[in-house]
């Protein structure tokens, strides 16, 4: 596998730069690891969860995780069917937002997260999800 | 092929106690908090003022020796005062309990969906002089958060629905108030969740204004699950 010789970095890609889904709906994308070397990584784990933000103090519930296969790669693509509940929520006291986390677990120095962030809605709740 | 995410996560949605119906599938019941009045604040009360009774005696012997502690007697009125009001929320709690019948909620199903109408019925047993009778449909965000070792709640009313309002009217024993409604929840509302420090609660809530006797306050949790999702956006 060939990784770029640049600063680490990771990345996900949403297919077709989409950012709202509906329950039920795959979620694809890939995962992009740059300036990596593969001896240099413990594990890379993506997950799929929720999260709340706000004044209470943090929930977060993990749909999906899966440790990738490091002979692939640089790139992993992943596809996952979206779970119905939570939706994104956008509210006064409270919100509920979405992500894809990956982070890489690395043999020396400080470990890398990247969250990607996108909206799970039915496409009724206009009102009380809208981005404010 | 995708993989599925961890099954649908039914823990974030709220447990409703109920059990089966006459006229529909669910008789919902109210939260704890009466059984938990009934329960606790006489054990409560009596411990309290059990405590608060052993140093009043003391003082009050003291004053009728020609002995009075001020500092005693002044440093009691806040305890005293805090074992009249436990007294009076205990007597409260006694007259509802002898009187105010829990009311009796039903609905077609007990997972609601915004945007669907469902059939309820509401009945209040007992004999009761009532100012008003008001079912409120509620929708609150609810969260906790700790400063330090302190635990603090707030809350978020974001919707606060009036669905009956009767104004002035008498019950009877062989003649219950009784009301069937339609019950909506708004098609762009979100779903009730449950976390351990976030929640959006849905609830019925039954307030009754009883002439000459203390007002009675019910509230039902309501399960509202996300809509199915639309075609398009």
């Amino acid at each position: 596998m060939q990784y770029s010789e640049s600063f680490p970095l990771i990345q996900v890609r949403l297919h077709d730069n989409k950012r709202v889904y509906r329950p039920g709906e795959p979620l694809a994308g890939t995962i992009m690891l740059h300036g990596m070397r593969r001896d240099e990584l413990k594990s890379v784990t993506m997950q799929v969860l929720w999260f709340t933000e706000g004044k209470g103090d943090r929930d977060e519930g993990i749909a999906y995780s899966e440790t990738l296969d490091l002979r692939g790669g640089p790139d992993f693509p992943f596809s996952v069917i979206l779970p119905p509940l939570p939706l994104t929520y956008y509210g006064f006291l409270l919100k509920i937002h979405w992500c894809v986390r990956v982070k890489a677990d690395m043999r020396r120095g400080r470990d890398l997260t990247y969250e990607e962030g996108f909206t799970l809605t039915s496409g009724q709740e206009a009102h009380w999800t809208e981005h404010r | 092929m995708p993989r599925q995410a961890i099954p649908p996560s039914n823990t974030l949605l709220p447990a409703i106690r109920a059990e089966q119906g006459r006229l529909y599938a669910a008789r919902l019941k109210a939260g704890g908090s009466r059984a938990a009045e009934i329960g606790c604040l006489p054990i409560l009360c009596l411990f309290w003022n059990g405590i608060v009774s052993i140093f009043l005696l003391n003082m009050v012997s003291g004053w009728q020796r020609g002995q009075g502690d001020i500092i005693l007697t002044l440093f009691l009125i806040p305890f005293v005062v805090v074992g009249l009001v436990l007294l009076v929320l205990l007597l409260r709690s006694i007259l509802l309990a002898i009187r105010v019948r829990e009311t009796v909620v039903e609905i077609e199903k007990t997972i609601l969906v915004p945007g669907e109408r469902v059939r309820a019925y509401i009945a209040q047993h007992g004999a009761l002089p009532l100012n008003n009778f008001l079912v409120r449909l509620v929708c609150e965000e609810k969260i906790t958060y700790r400063r330090g070792t302190d635990t603090y709640h707030e809350s978020n009313t974001l919707l606060d629905q009036p669905l009956i309002e009767t104004g002035p009217v008498t019950t009877t024993l062989t003649r219950p108030l009784e009301q069937h409604f339609e019950l909506q929840i708004p098609a762009d509302a979100m779903h009730s969740f449950e976390a351990s420090n976030n929640r959006i609660v849905w609830r019925l809530n039954v307030k009754g204004e009883v002439i000459r006797w203390p007002d009675f306050n019910f509230d039902f949790t309501l399960c509202v699950a996300p809509p199915e999702p639309q075609r398009r956006f």
